[in-house]
């Protein structure tokens, strides 16, 4: 446990807004987070600020994930084909000091290119080169973190590009957005510092009828591309769980990035919780010894809620979940699998729901000097009182 | 507004769930210290 790292999410701290100086805030479709808890992080000191309560709340030392449209510009208006590394240096320097690594997003929504909903995909040239300007400086951005903190920063592509209603041609934005992406990458960059991912989506809001980047197109280009793939949670069909899909690509590719997510009837971004869909994924990595070759990250928003709250559930819920699967007896049920002992494994697997995990997990926490168990509460009850609630 | 657990109180109760899970030759301080490869940073770093 103790070299278990996750990303989190810096979007659930200002329910996906970023920090970009242009007039017309969340626009150009992609994103939308419920939800009118006070408490919002208005700029990044704040993000950052409330990131560090989050982290002391948590056992392990673990990562942030941000996106493109979280940069800092001196209160400069920056498109987003113009951005650089500069952008992100207070990140970097907060990153380093609190002994912390980086993973990067282009943003490819919230922005007025976006709104017709097509992005590299775009059948107007132009804007298919603004985004893959865009897409460019973000992987640069990308591998200038990975130097600057010594290890791989993961860069995850996704695009909200699609149709709304019966699309007649979904042949031509997918040859576009494959040529788009294979432009981007055509940029050099240093593998030991920076890797792609790319990731699908079933439908969005806007983009009920076609998505560009279906889970058939991002599994062909990862595959035949060698980059990763990002397998989140909620971008499948509803009632379908990801844990069965990971045994099945690694078998092709190296590594993969996980969005660890809890959808509820659709793609809702609901906050992570210690649940059989999340127990399932970490189970499968632990039984195929596959933990070295993902990458977790978390992604969900929830706006309605104490947002350190939402963090630190989600966050806690993923790094239990680790726990729970490491703590399986995972070559005796091997064995009694391939002795056919079918009714034995089956017993001993709901036997296994009732030991006594969470004095593990209190344990752990106890060693990490975190609150355990519900004490952590009381933290956040104080820092909305102390801080949430001045905002 | 939520009690602090007392060490002795979490110790305690680990010992016993240590011995349940050791029963099943699963070596709980050893899950705890690492977990068989969940490591992002250095093996990464070595593909």
């Amino acid at each position: 446990m103790e070299d278990l790292s996750i990303s989190l999410h810096c979007w659930q701290g200002d329910d996906v807004g970023g920090f970009e100086v242009k007039p017309e805030g969340l626009s150009g479709g992609g994103i939308m987070a419920t939800g009118n808890y006070p408490g919002r992080a208005r700029t990044a000191d704040e993000l950052r600020a409330d990131l560090e309560k989050v982290f002391s709340l948590l056992p392990g030392n673990h990562r942030v994930n941000i996106h493109a449209c979280y940069l800092e510009s001196d209160g400069k208006y920056v498109d987003r084909d113009e951005v650089t590394v500069e952008h992100f240096s207070k990140w970097i320097d907060w990153a380093k000091k609190n002994n912390l690594s980086l993973d990067f997003n282009p943003t490819f929504f919230s922005h007025p290119k976006a709104e017709s909903g097509l992005t590299l995909s775009n059948s107007d040239e132009k804007i298919r080169d603004f985004w893959i300007k865009h897409g460019v400086a973000s992987l640069k951005i990308a591998e200038a973190i990975g130097k600057a903190q010594g290890n791989p920063c993961i860069i995850n592509f996704w695009m909200p590009d699609g149709a709304k209603d019966s699309p007649v041609d979904r042949w031509t934005p997918r040859k576009y957005m494959k040529e788009s992406l294979d432009t981007i990458f055509e940029t050099q960059y240093d593998e030991r510092y920076c890797k792609p991912a790319v990731e699908s989506k079933l439908f969005g809001i806007g983009s009920e009828d076609y998505v560009v980047g279906s889970s058939e197109f991002y599994l062909s280009y990862a595959l035949t591309r060698q980059k990763l793939l990002c397998l989140d949670m909620g971008h499948y069909h509803p009632t379908e769980t990801i844990h069965g899909k990971i045994s099945a690509v690694l078998g092709f590719l190296d590594e993969i990035l996980l969005h660890v997510s809890r959808p509820i009837r659709w793609d809702s971004d609901h906050v992570v919780i210690f649940n059989d869909d999340v127990k399932d994924v970490f189970h499968e990595l632990v039984r195929g010894d596959a933990m070295n070759r993902v990458n977790i990250a978390l992604d969900f928003f929830d706006a309605s809620i104490n947002r350190i709250g939402a963090w630190v559930t989600g966050s806690r819920a993923t790094l239990k979940a680790a726990m729970y699967a490491m703590l399986e007896p995972t070559d005796m049920l091997k064995k009694m699998a391939s002795d056919g002992d079918g009714a034995g494994k089956l017993a001993l697997l709901e036997e296994l729901k009732s030991m006594p995990f969470g004095a593990i997990w209190d344990k752990y926490c106890l060693n990490n000097n975190v609150p355990v168990s519900s004490s952590w509460l009381n933290q956040m009850y104080n820092y909305e009182t102390e801080i949430l609630s001045k905002r | 507004m939520f009690n602090e657990i007392s060490e002795k109180m979490i110790n305690d109760t680990y010992q016993l769930a240590e011995k349940r899970y050791s029963q099943l030759g699963i070596d709980v301080d050893a899950v705890m210290k690492k977990n068989g490869g969940f490591i992002h940073i250095s093996s990464l770093l070595a593909r």
